[in-house]
């Protein structure tokens, strides 16, 4: 059985970039666009690896973390930020929130996956 | 920098005092009470402080209507920059995230039929990709070797019963020594007819001769002799069996003769056809074995472009987040203005009109390096850092 990603993103090109890399990797995914959203989705779903961006409208990809590791059966999904954001001071934040990798937009899908490969949950 | 400098020269006073507006009055009484003093209140002292006093209140009145004047021509400037920046403001703002929001959903759609050639690319690739190009190779392969081998195998039967035919043909030839040593026994027993009719012909004449006593003689001598005939007639006609059998032994070797040549020709025209069909055959599956690995190296080198284009297409995300940022530090500029004219309505000064707080708010929303770069400006000349590429982390 497939495992399941969310990709949490307002950009709906980077939605479908990284939806179609996964798909391709033999990935399930589903789509959230922004923060709130993605929680409405996660419900009753057994998602095996989160990707979000971190500047969304309505909710922000940081505070999304922070909800996501504050429900008990997503405590331990490991969750890849993907954003435009570079600075330090923002990684220190989301590794704080709960995050397992920062990667910066733009992105090589092979590069993502890589990194997908060896986060998710088996 | 220069602009600010600027503005710092322009704050000034937006009102006159009340002291301001009553110098010119209270000069004009004062200068009419110095002159009733020095004239000693003669006429023409009175006639000149009157005229003092007159003249200051005029320059009062004057001083007066001016304020007025400039009280309403800075209420109209305060609400020109107000109209100004609410007019603008949301024009600015609106055309930004109009063209934000087409370029995302155009860029969005067009992902989004990248994204279903990729997907149909994949599949495509899938069915025929490298392991099923190898299957349908080894396919063709085996269909080839059976085809060759079958085909090999109808040409063996044909050989095979050639074979048999030859050795049935020789077998046959074989019965010609049998059929000209019957001959021989033939010409043997009509040979012994032929000589026992001379000794029956002899016996007769001697049985003649030997008179009365010889009749019996004479007797079996006749019959020696109509056996003899008999066995001499039986001679012949074995002979003409025989010759009869050879002459269609050979009648039927020399017949045979000819259609083994021609069966030789048919097989060695099927071996001929057989192996130009075979070989045509493998040239088809190996063009079209070719074929298939050049639309499969095709279809992948396109879908690598296709997938590369995905990735380029990403910067409209960033595009779009500039944008954003711009669109929203437009948006606050009239509250921005507005507080800006109440404050020097309030202090009674022009201020200076200060970009250091929006520009702040709009530093504040960045997000990428690049943003913060253009924000300082160009330094010594050097442009501003490029997009980073496969920038990753793991915390």
């Amino acid at each position: 059985m497939a495992k399941t990603i969310l990709i949490v993103d307002d950009s709906a090109s980077v939605r479908q970039v990284v939806g179609i890399a996964l798909k391709g990797a033999g990935y399930d995914v589903i789509e959230g666009r922004d923060g709130q959203d993605a929680l409405t989705k996660l419900t009753g779903q057994k998602v095996h690896l989160i990707v979000s961006d971190v500047n969304m409208p309505n909710m922000d990809g940081i505070t999304f973390v922070k909800n996501v590791k504050a429900m008990p059966a997503y405590r331990f999904t490991p969750v890849i930020m993907l954003t435009t954001e570079s600075q330090e001071g923002k990684k220190r934040e989301g590794q704080a929130a709960g995050a397992k990798a920062w990667v910066v937009k733009p992105f090589q899908p092979a590069m993502l996956l890589a990194a997908v490969e060896k986060l998710v949950l088996p | 920098m220069a602009i600010q400098e600027s503005n710092m020269n322009l704050n000034l006073k937006l009102n006159p005092t009340n002291a301001q507006l009553l110098a010119a009055p209270a000069v004009g009484v004062l200068g009419g009470v110095a002159c009733l003093a020095v004239s000693t209140a003669s006429l023409a002292g009175a006639v000149c402080a009157v005229a003092l006093v007159g003249g200051g209140a005029a320059a009062g009145w004057v001083a007066v209507k001016a304020r007025q004047s400039k009280d309403e021509a800075l209420r109209l400037y305060f609400m020109g920059h107000r109209a100004f920046s609410a007019d603008v403001a949301p024009v600015w703002s609106g055309q930004i995230e109009a063209s934000r929001s087409q370029m995302e959903d155009a860029i969005a759609a067009l992902s989004e039929r990248f994204g279903g050639i990729v997907q149909k690319l994949g599949q495509m690739l899938s069915e025929s990709g490298s392991g099923g190009g190898a299957t349908s190779d080894a396919a063709a392969a085996a269909l080839y070797a059976d085809s060759q081998q079958q085909l090999q195998a109808v040409v063996a039967s044909l050989r095979d019963a050639m074979q048999s035919k030859a050795q049935m043909l020789d077998k046959v030839q074989g019965l010609q020594i049998f059929v000209g040593e019957l001959h021989e026994m033939a010409d043997g027993v009509s040979r012994l007819a032929q000589q026992t009719n001379l000794l029956a012909i002899n016996a007769a004449i001697e049985a003649a001769h030997a008179g009365e006593s010889g009749r019996g003689f004479s007797q079996v001598a006749q019959e020696v002799r109509a056996l003899s005939r008999a066995s001499g007639e039986t001679g012949r006609l074995i002979a003409s069996k025989t010759g009869a059998i050879r002459t269609a032994i050979d009648e039927v070797r020399s017949v045979a003769e000819v259609t083994r040549s021609q069966e030789q020709q048919v097989v060695a025209v099927s071996e001929t056809r057989i192996r130009d069909v075979l070989a045509q055959f493998q040239g088809l599956t190996g063009s079209l074995a070719d074929s298939a690995a050049f639309l499969r190296d095709e279809s992948a080198g396109i879908q690598a472009e296709v997938n590369d284009a995905l990735v380029q297409l990403q910067f409209q995300d960033r595009v779009s987040q500039v944008l954003a940022h711009v669109r929203d530090n437009i948006t606050r500029m009239p509250d921005v203005m507005q507080d800006h004219c109440d404050a020097c309505e309030r202090d009674g000064d022009l201020q200076p009109l200060e970009a250091a707080g929006l520009l702040k708010e709009l530093e504040a929303t960045y997000a990428m390096a690049s943003e913060r770069d253009i924000h300082k400006g160009p330094a010594d000349g050097k442009a501003a850092a490029p997009a980073p590429q496969n920038e990753i982390t793991f915390f």
